[in-house]
């Protein structure tokens, strides 16, 4: 009965192992009748009882089962596994020396899932026969002899036999190396364990090198090819193998020229291979030893051979890729080697074991079919490709994910700013709006304050241009009237009309409406002056002597020059206010600029007043505040908001001769000079 | 226009003013005297006056506080205010303190002539 295995390490959860329990001699005895019943019973497979489980059912059998099986155990094949108090044994026969790399790989796979399966307990024994080098039949006696006496004292349980010439060996020599050991193997095919003729109860994990099916996978990826080269040595393992191909390949070896290369050396194969036509498709078989009889390991005089060609080389080893092959329909030696584990663990553990098929795949070197500017589009259906350079998210799968989880995290904050960012700007969009139209009403205000002043100012020219005009009128009416009163009269209208034209244009000025602010670069001395220009009426109405002093150099500053004056009337109109209780004769208001470090101008306001308490200079410039009975407490904090809006400071204080002094600084667009 | 025997003395610190009242007080026949402050006024000897005509505010001191002083001092001089002021309360303040007219920047040429007719007539 033949199965397919797949490499199944929960399998070993399965097992029951009889080393884990206290074993007598009649549990020997009845493990040994048990096994016995099962083969008269026609069960193949081997089993070892586990005494936890089985004994006490086995103590319940029925007496003439017992008495059935007892009178052939004389007779029987002296095979049994007598597991007792102690580990078990298992013997690892390698065909070949320890530099073969498809059995080293398969052993270090059995080895490894045996300490595995058994959680360590187990022995493990190699012995490498080296037959290809030493196939003489002397060799093979000692050898065995050898291992008989070595083993006398610790036989091994299970045998296991990598490939044909192992197994044969081993089956050869049982009764005197291992007697009642189980026997495994691997490494061969079913008509190679038929061609020997393993006993029966040889189980093995069999494979069938189809060099078929190798050619098939070149034919899919060289459909142009023209020329098909065999290679292989001249051990008699190489020659069956050419054999073998010989049988297996007859029939598409007519679809090319095909040259079986044989019997020559391994310069020779590395010459002959560097001139094979690049229509060729070269299958490498196995080359123990070139025609001198010198020994390789076959893949080194693969890697050589390949190293030169000048056409694709393909194999039926897994070990010959990274040697310079593009692929090849291959089983690999360590799932041969797992596979024939679990038949050896189960083997121990008592389990029914039978032999099963390694199935072979296509593998192929993807950087052979780089190399070689094939395809990976016409490899065969389910090809496993090594060495394949990872996709960029294969490769880094994690730090890609990690980075767009980065960049996503930062694309939500970034987008979240720019909303806040966005609500922000509506906001000061918001407040400008709310600034501006604030400011406009106290520009009305302001001049609604000054109104008496400005009426007073606008009179004076009106009223000349008014005297003038009906002077002059009257000389029209005389006989001779004076041409040159009339003409010096008439100048006067128009330097009156220009004065009156002035006022007006400041008082436009002083009520002009923003919608956005005006930004403009202007010379802060010049919009003192003018401040002052409106102030003045309103000022000698009160009595209040104004003087100005400071830098007198150009002031420039960047900000809407309508807003500053704004300010200037704002803290000046609160000074002079400041002053209506004080002596007429000692009202003064005094404007003063000076350039101060971080190259600001401040200009100063300072009144005759009686200052502003201590404890209110802080407080001074919040809305509402005030101390005037009619005043809306919006001129200061106005002031603050215009100043702060073109990042300048404001601040107030008392001079130390007695008044207030309103200071604020503007940024300077150029540096002047003090004065 | 015939010369009339009549001095008018004229009290205003704006000078584009000061020149246009004396101007046209001067085509129709008066003879001026031009002051261009209160201070100014007192200062200066004072020969043949008939008429004052005082602005009220003068930035130093005002038209009225110079009618009181004169007053005070014994004068009977006629005064008549021009101001380019709209204030209620100096108007009330310069009645009480006694003028044949308050006139009120701009005014017309007739109505200072018929103050300072109505001032010379008293």
């Amino acid at each position: 009965m033949a199965r397919q295995f797949d490499d199944h390490p929960g399998r070993t959860s399965e097992r029951a192992f009889p080393w884990d329990h206290l074993h007598t001699s009649t549990d020997t005895v009845l493990c040994s009748i048990c096994y016995y019943g099962s083969v008269l019973l026609g069960a193949r497979t081997f089993m070892v009882c586990n005494w936890k489980v089985r004994s006490s059912r086995i103590v319940r059998s029925s007496a003439a089962f017992f008495f059935l099986v007892l009178p052939m155990l004389a007779a029987g094949q002296a095979v049994s596994m007598e597991i007792v108090g102690r580990v078990p044994r298992v013997l690892i026969l390698y065909p070949y020396d320890e530099r073969i790399a498809a059995t080293t790989e398969a052993g270090e796979a059995v080895r490894n899932r045996l300490r595995e399966g058994t959680a360590g307990k187990v022995d493990i024994f190699s012995e490498f026969l080296d037959l290809t080098r030493f196939p003489e039949k002397a060799h093979v006696e000692k050898m065995a002899h050898f291992l008989t006496d070595k083993y006398r004292d610790r036989r091994p349980d299970v045998v296991i036999a990598l490939s044909d010439e192992s197994a044969s060996f081993i089956a050869t020599h049982r009764n005197t190396v291992a007697p009642g050991a189980r026997i495994v193997t691997t490494g061969l095919s079913r008509s190679t364990a038929g061609n020997i003729h393993l006993p029966g109860d040889v189980i093995g994990v069999f494979n069938k090198d189809d060099i078929v099916k190798t050619l098939e996978m070149a034919r899919g990826l060289q459909p142009k090819a023209r020329h098909l080269f065999i290679i292989g040595g001249s051990a008699d393992l190489d020659r069956a193998w050419l054999a073998t191909a010989r049988a297996d390949l007859a029939d598409l070896a007519k679809n090319y020229e095909t040259t079986y290369l044989e019997n020559v050396t391994i310069d020779e194969f590395v010459q002959r291979a560097a001139r094979f036509p690049p229509d060729s498709i070269v299958l490498a078989l196995t080359i123990f030893k070139d025609s001198t009889g010198r020994n390789f390991i076959p893949r080194e005089a693969i890697r050589q051979i390949a190293a030169t060609a000048s056409a694709p080389i393909y194999g039926p080893y897994p070990t010959y890729i990274d040697h310079g092959i593009v692929g090849g329909n291959m089983v690999t030696f360590e799932s041969l080697g797992l596979a024939v584990a679990d038949l050896a663990l189960d083997a121990i553990a008592g389990n029914p074991i039978v032999s099963v098929d390694a199935a072979p795949i296509y593998i192929a070197d993807a950087r052979q079919l780089k190399r070689w500017g094939l395809s990976e589009s016409d490899l065969p259906a389910g090809t496993v490709q090594w060495f394949k350079e990872k996709t960029l998210w294969e490769e880094h799968w994690l730090a890609v994910l990690t980075t767009i989880a980065v960049i996503a995290a930062q694309g939500v904050v970034i987008a979240g700013l720019l909303v806040e960012r966005r609500r922000r700007r509506a906001a000061e969009l918001e407040l400008r709006v709310r600034l501006l139209e604030l400011v406009h009403l106290n520009q009305s205000a302001t001049a609604g304050a000054l109104t008496a002043s400005i009426a007073h100012e606008l009179n004076q020219p009106l009223g000349a241009i008014r005297s003038n005009a009906e002077a002059g009128e009257l000389l029209l009416r005389g006989e001779t009237p004076d041409l040159n009163l009339i003409k010096q009269i008439l100048v006067d209208i128009k330097d009156d009309d220009q004065r009156a034209g002035d006022i007006i244009t400041r008082l436009r000025g002083l009520l002009k409406k923003r919608s956005e602010i005006d930004w403009q670069e202007f010379d802060l001395n010049e919009v003192i002056k003018s401040a002052i220009k409106i102030l003045r009426p309103e000022a000698e109405r009160r009595s209040i002597v104004i003087s100005c002093s400071g830098a007198t150099d150009e002031l420039r500053v960047r900000a809407d020059r309508v807003h500053i004056q704004q300010v200037i009337l704002n803290l000046a109109t609160n000074a002079m206010d400041a002053m209506l209780d004080v002596a007429s004769t000692e009202r003064r208001l005094k404007f003063q600029t000076r350039l101060t470090k971080g190259s600001k101008v401040e200009l100063s306001i300072s009144d005759t007043g009686d200052g502003i308490p201590g404890e209110q200079l802080v407080g001074v410039f919040d809305p509402f505040y005030t101390t005037k009975p009619t005043g809306t407490g919006l001129g200061l904090s106005i002031a603050r908001m215009i100043v702060e809006t073109y990042a300048g400071k404001i601040w107030a204080g008392n001079n130390p001769e007695g008044g207030a002094v309103i200071r604020f600084n503007l940024p300077l667009v150029r540096s002047g000079c003090v004065t | 226009m015939e010369k009339l025997p009549w001095t008018i003395a004229v009290v205003e610190d704006d000078p584009s003013m000061l020149k246009s009242v004396q101007r046209l007080l001067n085509v129709h026949g008066y003879t001026t005297q031009a002051y261009s402050s209160a201070e100014d006024y007192l200062d200066r000897p004072v020969t043949k006056i008939d008429c004052l005509v005082l602005d009220v505010d003068l930035g130093g001191m005002s038209g009225i506080e110079l009618q009181r002083q004169l007053r005070d001092a014994g004068s009977k001089l006629p005064v008549i205010f021009m101001t380019a002021l709209e204030d209620d309360a100096l108007e009330a303040e310069a009645a009480r303190a006694g003028c044949i007219a308050y006139l009120r920047k701009p005014f017309a040429a007739a109505s200072l002539i018929n103050a300072i007719d109505k001032a010379l007539a008293a």
